[in-house]
């Protein structure tokens, strides 16, 4: 993949559209049909909680086949970001658009959003006594089965295809009938959503701190699980702390989140520089 | 031939029938007219609350009032009810419960059909109008077909329910029913259990009707049943009913026992659930109301004899606008008892519950281990609960624990179901199943769970 000619921009208030500009010249040279391949395109995005501004002048722009990973400090504003593309409640856009797949994300309910193959796996996956595990990974399927006009798979089918997956992630088929992620480890729930990522098969994964809990050989196994779902027609974002994880998958293209703005993108070896140099490096090229 | 004495259980004399207050309450409500400031009066004396639940519980009265527009409710006593109409197939599953009797199986079962307060069906009547198939009703079916015959035709023709009287017994059951009285006896056999169907079913077309049925169960040493009474409302005018049921547990009896009340016009609807338990008696009691706009239960659980272990299960689901109220007591009167009573309700809408679960424990009731579990889910931001655990306590030497949460629908948790595809309602749905599913789980009987489920969800 060649990304040779991607610019470094450190002055990201000015020329943010320089950035995507930048983004999309390296896309062509991958894709030949640009425009088609887009599947999400967030412009000049502005996210408030409550009266806090969260994210601003947010551009992003994701082609199908491409892997990208979002960095940033703690409080920068990447799981906003994750949040808001998965349509959780309690954020206000204050301005920009998202689309997704050539719809308005921002016009679409959750279920909505998970239906068209969005797929964001939680920083801290949700425990939810008395849902056995099993049940809400079948309802999730065949809703999305249902929303692509496939036909739903019965409880027999669905322990077969479950099961091949679980076996892949190095799961216990114990973990079936618990209830969804409640008393589960830090990894077993990451694999958890790592599982239902990859039999939902989402257009775009948004895997927001799939990284953090797991150990080295839990994390090998995790990438190994997230790089099995990269396809031509689909794409990945993640977002961390580390640049660890993107040893194992590695991205077309890193951007740097900081207070609320994406001062940075590059290269996979941004990732390097960055964990050579630290996030307090950033702050020379930050205009206070 | 099958001899025809009356076995009459031995009622303990100091059981309250009927409290006081309950009497007063029927008799008004028996009379509700347009005067709404009565209703009121009557209101703040029999349920004594603070005035914000008093506004609440006169709401519900006044749209009541208007609702059944001031109806007049005639005892069934004094009032003609009418014909089941079509075979009782028909009315059972009119009545939505065909399924529940249709799908048991189980080894002996013995089902009392009640309609507008007349006996229609009983264990040891005629095969024809019984669903049941006893192989121990058939040795009693020729003396008792004419018998049964006999008197419904006479019930019909002077149209007064006062006047049914048939009693049956066998060599296995006694039971006698009088002036919507039934009592019943479970003899002592260690080797079966039986199912108990109790099932009144009021069809109202005319006249709306109140009935006062009583069900008294005494269950003999050792003898073992499972009990499902069943209060179904059905038809074009309301019928109130004010139900009671006793039962009395000699040593070592085991009984399950299930109240299920479904009504399809939000009719009012006391019930009252006494039971005394003797030692080593087991007791399980599961409790639950569907679409009652009044629905008022004191249960009195008493263990009087040593190592007794009880249990009472309650599942609310209020919607609209009704209101429910709750007590719930425990008595422990002798040592080394066991006692769970778990409450799981989800109100919805302006639904409106007020739960007083109290666990006594006597001063000689030593080693008692007693807990209560009750747990409730808005499901509206109109929605209300009062709920008062109490204990009383007057021996040291005891275990005993009780705990009630309120709370709401984890956001987080229904946008995690979300954001894998599952639509809003679904999770809403998903998430209260979870939430009650711990006092499903102690629904032993398959079919009752089952049943119950598919009510709570067509709910």
């Amino acid at each position: 993949m060649s990304n040779a000619n991607m610019n470094i921009n450190r002055n990201a208030n000015v020329n943010t559209n320089v950035n995507t500009n930048v983004n999309t010249n390296a896309n062509v040279n991958m894709n030949t049909n640009a425009n088609a391949n887009v599947i999400l395109k967030i412009q000049d995005l502005q996210v408030a909680v409550e009266d806090k501004v969260i994210l601003q002048d947010l551009n992003l722009s994701i082609k199908a086949g491409e892997v990208h990973a979002i960095m940033g400090p703690n409080g920068s504003g990447k799981s906003t970001l994750a949040n808001i593309l998965a349509r959780k409640e309690g954020y206000r856009v204050q301005k920009g658009t998202i689309s997704f797949l050539d719809q308005d994300l921002l016009a679409l309910s959750p279920e909505d959003c998970a239906c068209l193959g969005l797929f964001l796996g939680f920083q801290y996956p949700v425990a939810i006594p008395g849902v056995s595990n099993i049940h809400f990974l079948k309802s999730s399927l065949n809703a999305i089965r249902k929303a692509r006009h496939l036909p739903l798979v019965d409880a027999l089918d669905f322990l077969k295809i479950v099961k091949e997956k679980m076996a892949l992630l190095k799961m216990s088929e114990e973990l079936l009938y618990r209830p969804v992620n409640d008393g589960f480890s830090g990894g077993e729930k990451k694999r958890n959503e790592i599982l239902q990522m990859s039999l939902l098969e989402p257009k775009l994964a948004i895997l927001d701190e799939t990284d953090s809990g797991l150990d080295i050989d839990a994390l090998k196994l995790v990438s190994e699980g997230i790089n099995l779902q990269r396809g031509s027609d689909r794409a990945i974002l993640l977002i961390t702390h580390y640049q660890r994880l993107l040893d194992y998958i590695e991205p077309d293209h890193v951007h740097v989140l900081s207070e609320g703005k994406m001062i940075l993108s590059g290269d996979k070896s941004l990732a390097h520089t960055l964990e050579s140099k630290g996030y307090c490096w950033l702050g020379e090229g930050e205009p206070a | 031939m099958t001899s025809k004495t009356f076995i009459t259980p031995s009622i303990n004399p100091n059981i309250k029938l009927v409290d006081p207050d309950m009497k007063n309450i029927v008799s008004e409500i028996l009379k509700i007219d347009s005067d709404l400031n009565n209703i009121e009066n009557l209101v703040s004396e029999t349920c004594k609350v603070d005035l914000d639940i008093k506004n609440i519980i006169s709401e519900a009265f006044k749209r009541e009032a208007s609702r059944f527009n001031c109806v007049d409710f005639q005892p069934l006593s004094t009032a003609s009810p009418s014909k089941p109409e079509g075979h009782i197939a028909e009315i059972l599953l009119q009545a939505g419960l065909f399924p529940l009797l249709g799908s048991d199986t189980a080894a002996e079962s013995y089902q009392w059909i009640f309609y507008n307060g007349l006996l229609l069906s009983s264990p040891f009547a005629s095969g024809s109008a019984s669903a049941s198939a006893s192989a121990s009703a058939s040795a009693s079916a020729s003396t008792s077909a004419s018998a049964s015959a006999s008197t419904s035709s006479s019930t019909f023709a002077s149209g007064s329910a006062a006047s049914a009287s048939t009693s049956i017994s066998n060599s296995m059951f006694a039971s006698q029913y009088h002036n919507e009285h039934l009592s019943i006896t479970v003899p002592s056999l260690n080797f079966s259990s039986p199912l108990i169907y109790l099932i009144h079913i009021y069809h109202s077309t005319d006249t709306p009707y109140s009935s006062t049925p009583k069900i008294s169960v005494l269950a003999e040493e050792n003898a073992r049943a499972t009990i499902l009474e069943c209060y179904i409302t059905l038809g074009s005018h309301p019928s109130f009913v004010q139900a009671n049921t006793q039962i009395i547990l000699k040593k070592q009896a085991k009984i399950d026992h299930y109240i299920f009340s479904q009504h399809h016009n939000s009719e009012p609807q006391i019930s009252q659930v006494n039971i005394q338990q003797d030692s080593q008696s087991e007791y399980k009691g599961f409790l639950m109301t569907l679409g009652a706009a009044l629905y008022k239960a004191d249960i009195l659980i008493e263990l009087l004899g040593q190592q007794a272990s009880s249990e009472f299960n309650i599942l609310m689901t209020p919607k609209e606008n009704e209101y429910s109220k709750i007590e719930l007591n425990m008595h422990h009167g002798v040592a080394n008892c066991q006692s769970r009573m778990m409450t799981r309700s989800a109100l919805q809408d302006q639904s409106y519950l007020d739960f007083t679960g109290k666990i006594m424990v006597d001063k000689k009731a030593e080693g008692t281990d007693a807990a209560l579990d009750n747990k409730n889910l808005l499901l509206s931001p109109m929605a209300k609960v009062n709920t008062e655990p109490q204990l009383e306590i007057y021996n040291g030497n005891i275990q005993c624990k009780h705990g009630a949460t309120v709370g709401h629908l984890d956001e987080d948790a229904l946008f995690y179901l979300q954001s894998r595809g599952i639509a809003r309602s679904e999770a809403i749905q998903m998430l209260i199943g979870a939430f009650l599913q711990p006092i499903i789980n102690r629904i032993s009987q398959q079919s009752f769970r089952a049943f119950l489920v598919k009510q709570i969800h067509d709910y």
